[in-house]
């Protein structure tokens, strides 16, 4: 059937004229091109195993690495977003957006993003407490 | 000049009640636990009831002790990384638990929840409008 297509497309292309051609080709370039950007996204996904979920809290074993990076950190990122791959830091920011979009730059589509306090910080509590 | 959002979840709350009140299930590992939280914009992290923390069967006090202030003094909590699922929606993200065991309240703030979705609300109509931020 994809045979029969190609066919059916390529017999139109020989009528048409060259600039009509050419423009044809242009735009199954563009095509070509967006469909090997969304190829590379996929293949960037597969490789850190995980989709952009942000809700895979992993096991116990790496979510207590991480607690712990957080706690031996708070001094050097504290008041800081961090994104954390496994309890590995990709990226610091001042606030999520900025964190997780330098996450997703590195690659890293499922990285923990989180606020670090300051260890003598003191967060905020609305009226309900 | 107009502006428009559109949500993937509509979550219906009692309009009558004081706080805006949802149902969410907090959860570690397989062990879930379901509960009550009032949204809270004006609060800077999540902050739980410190039974829920141990239901999931966490050490409490191994957490990232945070010091939270309010309008009559502070208390402790500590951070735990934890999914919190409301509606279909499901977030991954550090929440605290109370220390005192009589803290009773559950609260939804910024770090944690509302820094992770696009949240419209119709109070006349006690409808809460959610979606996951992922532009």
């Amino acid at each position: 059937m994809a045979a029969n297509i190609e066919e059916k497309v390529i017999e139109k292309l020989r009528v048409l004229p060259e600039d009509q051609q050419a423009e044809v080709l242009k735009f199954v370039e563009d095509l070509a091109g967006l469909e090997t950007k969304a190829l590379e996204q996929v293949k960037v996904r597969d490789r850190d195993g995980a989709q952009p979920t942000h809700s895979d809290n992993g096991d116990d074993e790496t979510r207590k690495r991480r607690i712990e990076w957080l706690k031996s950190h708070q001094e050097e990122y504290g008041g800081q977003y961090v994104a954390l791959d496994g309890d590995r830091l990709i990226a610091v920011g001042p606030n999520y957006r900025v964190a997780r979009e330098k996450a997703l730059a590195a690659g890293k589509t499922s990285a923990f993003v989180t606020y670090l306090s300051k260890p003598d910080e003191k967060a905020e509590m609305g009226g309900w407490v | 000049m107009s502006y428009q959002l559109s949500f993937t979840e509509l979550v219906n709350y009692d309009a009558g009640q004081p706080s805006i009140t949802v149902p969410l299930t907090l959860s570690v590992g397989r062990t879930r636990v379901a509960c009550d939280a009032k949204v809270d914009t004006g609060s800077s992290n999540c902050i739980f009831a410190r039974n829920l923390g141990e239901e999931l069967g966490l050490d409490i006090e191994q957490g990232l002790r945070l010091l939270v202030g309010t309008v009559t003094g502070t208390f402790v909590a500590y951070l735990h990384e934890v999914n919190l699922s409301l509606a279909s929606l499901e977030f991954n993200g550090l929440v605290g638990f109370a220390d005192d065991k009589e803290f009773r309240r559950n609260v939804l703030g910024r770090r944690g929840f509302i820094e992770q979705i696009v949240l419209g609300l119709v109070d006349y109509e006690g409808t809460l409008y959610l979606s996951r931020y992922d532009g």
